[in-house]
Order: structure tokens, then C-alpha cells, then sequence
């Protein structure tokens, strides 16, 4: 393994081994692709999205390829906040940091509940309320587009939990940096950035909407401008660290993120491609920086610049 | 071994009927195992998810996996394989998934179309003792779509065609009832092929009191169980509440057909 230290970042309290972090949804429970992506070799990764009930998730087709990504509606298909307690857990635990429990739910006393349930257990570091279910949105109302919502539900977790809180935000708005500064004024610690763009495909067979509920998430690198614009807005708004997602899928990508302000990143549709994420694993990511002349990650956040609306003077060009 | 990430040499591309190729690969790296109904995830270009590939066979040669899958020629993905040459090196991961058991006792095979590949290699996987209960029943449209692999006369398939220019006239499932009326035998069915096959073996299995072993096919984005996209409905008999759906890549490709909601499964059939 190469060199871990000019790869290491800071987020909060914290110091991770690279800012690369598996997304949530794309990498099971953790343990699932530990025996595949050694897990010293990135910085840690969220689990799939608990819910206080099982679920079962959506039906078929779930899911559906675009130019340059994806569309999904999985459903938020989880095991339930009992079992992940009895059977997830003790697996995550044997694992290395960084180790993130996403939570999701309808209300704010859903998120609430679960985090004090979470709050007396070790084996995790932090908590990512995942805001935003555009897929099992009920009566159409997605709780984390309302920025009076998302600060209500940061606050009632905070109140019930000591863990590193994370929120993480929806792309599906006018203006993600209101939704960034409810989080922070409900306390969370940081935000992530992006979840999927709300899209739909069409099944020419059958003529019907893509996929089964007439449409899912967008993610891959089709998404990744967009996330990138919404990244560098709220880690320049923002006083707390960003995660950025959405879209990565080499080394060079995960190095723009940071650029633009992320304090690290994570990483979701990629590992379907390749589930051992060699391309953003430490060694691409050291091989990157040699080409790239970049010292070290922690050093490149937030460096990135405005081009300079102004022509130079025709003078200076003579 | 049981899982690896590798990279793969394409060694040649063979013609095996109307638009379906056979290619064999070699695999770069150390070799894991694979068994009949396994299979890959190959990364084709052009496209963006990988696409899945039953094993038709795998053997591992001077410490090197070899394998070889029949594909048919479909959209972009395998459109782009066939233009491949051989020496061009391909990515992926495998092998994948649950296989069929291994034949024990009296067990028919039935092939629609590229859904050969993998019933010929569990056939020849098989101890000779149990290729002599076993037969394979074979069927397309058309004599140009069936494959003529020699291994096809040494298990001496029964071949049908839709149009009677091959083998016997009528469905692949026309043959298999005819020859469970004719004779007394109750065998297991390993079927492998289009959905709608599969439907029917199923149906055919219970009309009949016998056991349905079904490789499942659909779109797979990783093959291994964690995006939760390839669900497949549970039959009543199952599913609860908390759980509807199972896996294909993970808790199949093959299982036996009496888990599946066939009804509800034809509704979300793409
Ligand atoms: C476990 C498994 C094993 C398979 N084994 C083989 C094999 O041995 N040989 C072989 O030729 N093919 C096999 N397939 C199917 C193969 O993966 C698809 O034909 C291939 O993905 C098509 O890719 P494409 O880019 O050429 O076509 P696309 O452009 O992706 O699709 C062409 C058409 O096929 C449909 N389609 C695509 N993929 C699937 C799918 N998986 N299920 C149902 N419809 C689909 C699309 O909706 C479209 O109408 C297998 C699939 C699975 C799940
Ligand atoms: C199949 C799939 C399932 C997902 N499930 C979840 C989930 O349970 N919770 C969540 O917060 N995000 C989920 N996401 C969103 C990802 O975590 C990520 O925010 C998004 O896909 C953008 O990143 P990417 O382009 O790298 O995939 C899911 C994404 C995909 C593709
Ligand atoms: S293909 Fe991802 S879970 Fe089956």
C-alpha cells in the first residue's frame, strides 16, 4: 500500500485515511463488499438507508440504464432498524473506520427515534440522515426539499444523539444552500451533497415509464456537473465540512471534489462497475496526485477558482 | 477463491448460429472456481453497466481460467463484443451467483435459445452416472438458431423448431410434455432461456407434481447483491410483509421456480 498520509483529510474531528467513502445504497451494509474493496485502502463507508420498519422496496424493473448513469427506485429496501441492530452491527463493528449509519424516515420523530436507539452503541462513528426519498416520497411530500422540515429534523436528532451528524441533502430544489444552512442551523456537523436527480426512461416495448414507479433517481457520471456546482456553492455558504457526491468514478474525480471544497467524498454507482473500486482506491489516488503534482488532499480543498470575468487590457497584450 | 475483479483476453470469437457468437477468454491472474450456472459481469464498451454471461464452460489451463460463454447478438453491449478481436482484453468480475445442484437422479434439461450455455456445461460437469438419467431438450424459432455443438449429439439432444426445419415441429415444452406422456419418468426440470420459457416450465412443473430449477434473467448493475435492482417477487407461499422480492444475481440466478410470483413477475417483465 502506498504512502496513506498526503491522502488523509480532516472532516470534523476526524482524520480519514483517504476522502474516499462508499455512498450509501451502493455498497450494502459495509461488510458486503469488504471481502472484495479492502476497506484500509479508502476512507470508510455509509451503510444502506435504515428505516425504524423493514421494507420490502419497490417492485420490478427497479432500475434502469441511462447515457452516463443510471435511474433507480430500490425503494429503500432495508432489514429495519432491529435487525440491523442484532445482525448488521456487530458485522460493521469488525470492520475499520470510517463507518456511517444512514437513517431514513417520513417524519422527524423517525429520524429521532432511531438515532437515540443508535446513540448508546459503539462500532460506527457517525450518523447520515438521508433527507431526501424522492422514491417513497408519501403524498408526494419529500421532507428534505423543505428547508423548515430538514432543520427540524436535524435538530430533534441532535437532540438525541452524540455521533458525528450528517446531513444529507437533495439535489431536487431551487436553492441547496438554504437546504445546507437548515442542517447546519439544526446542528448537524456536516452535509452531503448530492443525492439522485429525480428522472424517468421509457420502455419502448411495453411503452411504459422507467422504472416502476414512473421514475427514480439519477446517479453516475451524468450527474456529476451538477453535483459539483452544488458542492463548491455550499462548502463556499456553509461553516461546516461538505461531502461531496455524485458521479465519481476515478481518482481524478474524487481530487475535483475536493478541489471544489469537499472535505471527502463518497462513492455510489461506480462500484457497480468494478465492486473492488480500484480506480479510487489509495493507490490510484496517490498515482493521480503524482501526475496532478497535488501535495496532498488536504492541501487542494477548496481551491478552486472563479476564471476571471475580465479581459485583460489590450495594452498588456502588446 | 471464490470472487475476483479481472481482466480478460478474448482468445477467439466462433459463429454459432443467426447472431450468436462464442467467445473464449482467458482469464489474466490468479483462478478462482466456477460451477454450471454461474456467471460473469463483463465490462463491454459503449455501454454502461456490465453485462452478465452464463459460463458454458471453465477449466483452468497452465494456472490460467479459461472460459467460454454463447451470446447473441441483442443491443450496444453485445454488438460491441462482437466486433472484438481476439487479443483484445475485456474487465469484469466473477463468477457470480447460485448455480444449478448437481444432477443427482433423473433430470431433464430444457434450452431456449443462448440458455444452452449453461445447462451443456452442468451436463458436463455432471459424473457419468448421472449424464446417463439426464437429457436435454433444445428448441429456437429456426433451424439457423440453434447452435449445432457437437455436445448436443453426444448427450443426443432432442432439437425442436418452431417451423419443423430442425428437429421435431413446435415448442421446446411441446417435446418435454410429449415425452412425459410417453413414458412414466419424473424428473427434475433445469430449465434455462426467455422468461416466458421459464413461466412455463414452472407451469408445467406443477401440473405435472415435479421440481423446476429456472436461471433468471434480468438487468443486473452489480451482480452481487448490494444494489438491490434485479429483485424477482416471491410466490405467497414466501413473502411476508418485510420481504417481497429476492435477489437474482444473489439468491440465483437459478432457484427453484416454485419461489417465484410468476403472475406478478410477467407484469414487471421488461
Ligand atoms: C444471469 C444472466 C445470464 C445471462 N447469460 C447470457 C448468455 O449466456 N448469453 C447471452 O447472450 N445473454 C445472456 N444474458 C443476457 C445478457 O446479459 C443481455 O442480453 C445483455 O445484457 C444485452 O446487452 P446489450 O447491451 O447487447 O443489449 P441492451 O441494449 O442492453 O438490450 C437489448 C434488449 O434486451 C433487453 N435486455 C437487456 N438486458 C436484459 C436482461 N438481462 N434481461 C432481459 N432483457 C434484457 C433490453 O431491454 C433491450 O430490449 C444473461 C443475463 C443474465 C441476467
Ligand atoms: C441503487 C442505488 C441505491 C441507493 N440507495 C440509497 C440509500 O439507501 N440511501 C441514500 O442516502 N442514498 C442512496 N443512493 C444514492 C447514492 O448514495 C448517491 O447519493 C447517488 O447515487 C449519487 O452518487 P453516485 O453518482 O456516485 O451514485 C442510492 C443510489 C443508487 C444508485
Ligand atoms: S444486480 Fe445488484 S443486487 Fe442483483
Amino acid at each position: 500500500m502506498p504512502d496513506l498520509a498526503p491522502l488523509s483529510i480532516s472532516l470534523g474531528p476526524f482524520r480519514l485515511r483517504t476522502p474516499v467513502l462508499l455512498a450509501s445504497g451502493c455498497c450494502g451494509y459495509g461488510p458486503e463488499l469488504a471481502g472484495c474493496l479492502p476497506m484500509e485502502e479508502i476512507g470508510g463507508f455509509v451503510t444502506k438507508t435504515v428505516t425504524l420498519r423493514p421494507r420490502p422496496g419497490n417492485p420490478p424493473p427497479r432500475v434502469r440504464e441511462t447515457a452516463g448513469g443510471m435511474l433507480n427506485s430500490i425503494g429503500l429496501e432495508n432489514v429495519g432498524l432491529e435487525r440491523f441492530l442484532s445482525e448488521k452491527l456487530p458485522q460493521i463493528r469488525r470492520l475499520p473506520p470510517f463507518r456511517v449509519v444512514s437513517l431514513g424516515g417520513y417524519q422527524a420523530s423517525d429520524y429521532a427515534e432511531q438515532a437515540g436507539r443508535l446513540d448508546g452503541q459503539d462500532g460506527f462513528e457517525a450518523l447520515e440522515l438521508n433527507l431526501s426519498c424522492p422514491n417513497v416520497a408519501q403524498g408526494g411530500l419529500d421532507l428534505g426539499t423543505d428547508p423548515a422540515r430538514v432543520r427540524e429534523a436535524v435538530r430533534a436528532v441532535r437532540e438525541r444523539t452524540g455521533k458525528f451528524l450528517i446531513a444529507k441533502l437533495t439535489p431536487n430544489t431551487q436553492d441547496v444552500v438554504a437546504l445546507g444552512r437548515a442542517a447546519e442551523e439544526g446542528g448537524a456537523d456536516a452535509v452531503s451533497a448530492i443525492n439522485t436527480l429525480v428522472g424517468t426512461g421509457v420502455d419502448w416495448h411495453t411503452r411504459t415509464a422507467m422504472p416502476s414507479p414512473g421514475s427514480g433517481g439519477l446517479s453516475g457520471p451524468a450527474i456529476r456537473p451538477v453535483a459539483l456546482a452544488m458542492v463548491w456553492k455550499l462548502s463556499r455558504a456553509l461553516q461546516v465540512p461538505v461531502i461531496g457526491i455524485g458521479g465519481i468514478m476515478d481518482a481524478r474525480d474524487v481530487l475535483e471534489f475536493v478541489l471544489a471544497g469537499a472535505s471527502a467524498v463518497q462513492v455510489g454507482t461506480a462500484l457497480f462497475l468494478d465492486p473492488s473500486g480500484a480506480r479510487v482506491r489509495a493507490a490510484a489516488l496517490r498515482g493521480e496526485m503524482d501526475i496532478l503534482r497535488v501535495g496532498s488532499c488536504e492541501s487542494l480543498r477548496g481551491n478552486l477558482e472563479k476564471r476571471s470575468t475580465h479581459a485583460p487590457p489590450r495594452e498588456a497584450l502588446r | 477463491m471464490a470472487w475476483t475483479r479481472f481482466q480478460v483476453r478474448l482468445l477467439g470469437l466462433t459463429p454459432a448460429a443467426e447472431g450468436q457468437y462464442v467467445a473464449e477468454f482467458r482469464l489474466q491472474g490468479p483462478a478462482p472456481d466456477a460451477s454450471p450456472g454461474q456467471f460473469v459481469q463483463l465490462s463491454l464498451p459503449g455501454v454502461f453497466w456490465p453485462r452478465p454471461f452464463s459460463l458454458l464452460d471453465w477449466e483452468v489451463r497452465d494456472g490460467a481460467a479459461h472460459f467460454r460463454i454463447l451470446f447473441a447478438v441483442v443491443g450496444e453491449g453485445t454488438r460491441a463484443l462482437r466486433s472484438m478481436s481476439a487479443g483484445d482484453l475485456v474487465e469484469g468480475h466473477g463468477p457470480l451467483g447460485l448455480g444449478y445442484p448437481a444432477i443427482e437422479g433423473p433430470t431433464w434439461m430444457i434450452a431456449g435459445g443462448y440458455g444452452v450455455a449453461p445447462l451443456l456445461f452442468a451436463l458436463r460437469a455432471s459424473a457419468p452416472g448421472a449424464q446417463q438419467s439426464a437429457r436435454i431438450f433444445y428448441g429456437a424459432a429456426r433451424a439457423d438458431l440453434l447452435w449445432r455443438s457437437p455436445e448436443l449429439d453426444r448427450f443426443a439432444a432432442t432439437l425442436t423448431t418452431m417451423d419443423g426445419s430442425a428437429g421435431r415441429r413446435g415448442t421446446v415444452l411441446d417435446a418435454v410434455r410429449a415425452e412425459l406422456d410417453a413414458g412414466g419418468a419424473r424428473p427434475v426440470l433445469y430449465a434455462c432461456g426467455p422468461m416466458g420459457l421459464l413461466e412455463a416450465v414452472h407451469h408445467l412443473a406443477v401440473e405435472r407434481g415435479l421440481r423446476a430449477m429456472v436461471s433468471i434473467e434480468t438487468p443486473m448493475p452489480c451482480g452481487m447483491g448490494v444494489c438491490r435492482g434485479c429483485a424477482v417477487p416471491l410466490a405467497a407461499a414466501e413473502a411476508t410483509d418485510e420481504k417481497r422480492y429476492v435477489m437474482a444475481c444473489e439468491d440465483g440466478p437459478v432457484m427453484d421456480s416454485a419461489r417465484v410470483d410468476w403472475e406478478q413477475e410477467r407484469a414487471c417483465r421488461i
